[in-house]
């Protein structure tokens, strides 16, 4: 083996070198620089593909080819993939559009008209991760004020077709925990929605959805509760476009 | 991906669509992983709302595909911590949350990456090394199913391996 040998490297990486091809490409390396060097290029390329295709195949799902033939990976064969369920493989986008134009919207600063607002699922969406954030990290909004952020309590009353009462606790100026749990249980089809709202209540901003035990706790941006200044629990119905529904049931000023 | 990574942080609403847009089809096949088919499109719907909201947060110098998988890994937690109702499996619960789910994001990253990079090539080396990772081809079957003589399949590969390690090793976050 006199001239460079390129071109056999990656056997050595995929295995497909023979036992004689092994000895003869090291006993070249042994002697050759360029080899070495264009060795290790072939290494990070080999190392690099060899871990996408393992761990994330579906990464590659995009990547011009043939139709697989070989069985996935280990990685590949977990519960998600193997679940009919689940999609591990690329297909059609969620549609963002409405996302883009909330988005669009707020970087314009533009002020959300009350029943014309459309359409906040997105909003709803990102409320229930910042409850679920607020519950999943353990986040108890009672705390004692002492120890903590300064800590104050709102109340609801009742508002429009309301009928009862609640209470809201708001610690530091980003933290809201809200005791709804004296509305009456809704029938199939709706659920109770909190908002933030101006004092004139010509906007107003979805902050999430109240549990089945009426309670929630929320992490609202400071910068919204400073935009707002009430807090209003609406009935919705879950088969509505997601716009306010106009049917209030609690309200209570905060500022 | 630098460049929108600019664009998101100094607040470019258009930022956020060419972000999905790129790395959309990857945060869906991440969230894949571990989620319902069902829950996907609000999990994926939350991750870009939250991309958006906490766009001051992301550092330009840092990598916007891991910092979106971030992101993505915590929503998926969230979610399925809400599904307590049904059925998860204990495998995906523990593959997430734990130090496992780090490293899961991260190697989706590096996949993301990899992908990327490979996009650059020519076709022609491209498609000789997609079918030998990503399918498992040997140099010879893929000689078979091209049609083409095996020398051209190892120079093909042996130049594709070159120009993508090039890419990887210089390439940072412009991939």
């Amino acid at each position: 083996m006199n001239g460079h040998i390129f071109d056999d490297l990656p056997l050595l990486l995929t295995g497909d070198a023979d036992r004689a091809t092994v000895v003869e490409v090291a006993q070249h390396l042994r002697e050759c620089d360029d080899c070495r060097d264009e060795l290790i290029s072939a290494v990070v390329a080999h190392a690099a593909l060899a871990s996408a295709a393992k761990y994330a195949p579906e990464v590659g799902a995009g990547v011009p080819r043939l139709a697989p033939r070989l069985a996935a990976s280990d990685a590949a064969n977990d519960y998600a993939a193997n679940d009919p369920d689940h999609a591990s493989s690329s297909g059609p986008l969620p549609d963002l559009s409405a996302v883009f134009a909330q988005v669009r919207s707020e970087a314009n600063g533009a002020e959300i008209a009350v029943h014309r607002r459309r359409p906040p699922r997105i909003l709803l969406v990102a409320a229930s991760i910042v409850a679920a954030l607020a519950i999943g990290g353990g986040v108890y909004l009672g705390q004692n004020s002492s120890s903590g952020p300064s800590a104050r309590n709102v109340s609801l009353q009742a508002f429009d077709q309301g009928t009862s009462s609640a209470k809201a606790r708001l610690v530091g100026d980003n933290q809201m925990k809200l005791d709804a749990s004296s509305l009456p249980a809704l029938g199939a089809g709706r659920y109770y929605e909190v908002w933030l709202t101006n004092g004139a209540r010509t906007s107003m901003a979805p902050i999430g959805v109240l549990g089945s035990d009426g309670t929630a706790e929320f992490r609202v941006p400071a910068t919204e509760m400073a935009t707002y200044a009430a807090i209003e629990v609406s009935v919705q119905d879950t088969n509505g476009v997601g716009t306010y529904s106009g049917h209030s049931v609690l309200r209570g000023n905060y500022a | 991906l630098a460049e929108i990574g600019d664009r998101l942080s100094s607040g470019e609403p258009t930022a956020l669509e060419d972000c999905y847009r790129t790395l959309g089809p990857l945060v869906t096949s991440y969230l894949g992983r571990f989620l319902p088919r069902a829950d996907i499109e609000d999990v994926v719907q939350r991750v870009f709302y939250e991309v958006w909201r906490l766009r001051e947060r992301y550092d330009p110098k840092q990598s916007l595909r891991g910092w979106v998988l971030g992101i993505a890994r915590k929503r998926a937690i969230d979610q399925l911590r809400r599904r307590r109702d049904t059925v998860v499996s204990i495998d995906a619960v523990r593959e997430i949350v734990g130090d496992d789910g780090r490293e899961i994001a991260d190697r989706f990253d590096w996949a993301d990456e990899v992908r990327t990079a490979l996009a650059q090539l020519p076709d022609a080396q491209q498609h000789v090394l997609a079918l030998a990772y990503y399918d498992g081809y040997t140099q010879t079957e893929i000689a078979d199913r091209l049609e083409i003589p095996l020398g051209t399949v190892k120079t093909r590969t042996s130049r594709g391996l070159q120009r993508l390690a090039a890419l990887l090793e210089g390439g940072g976050k412009h991939l």
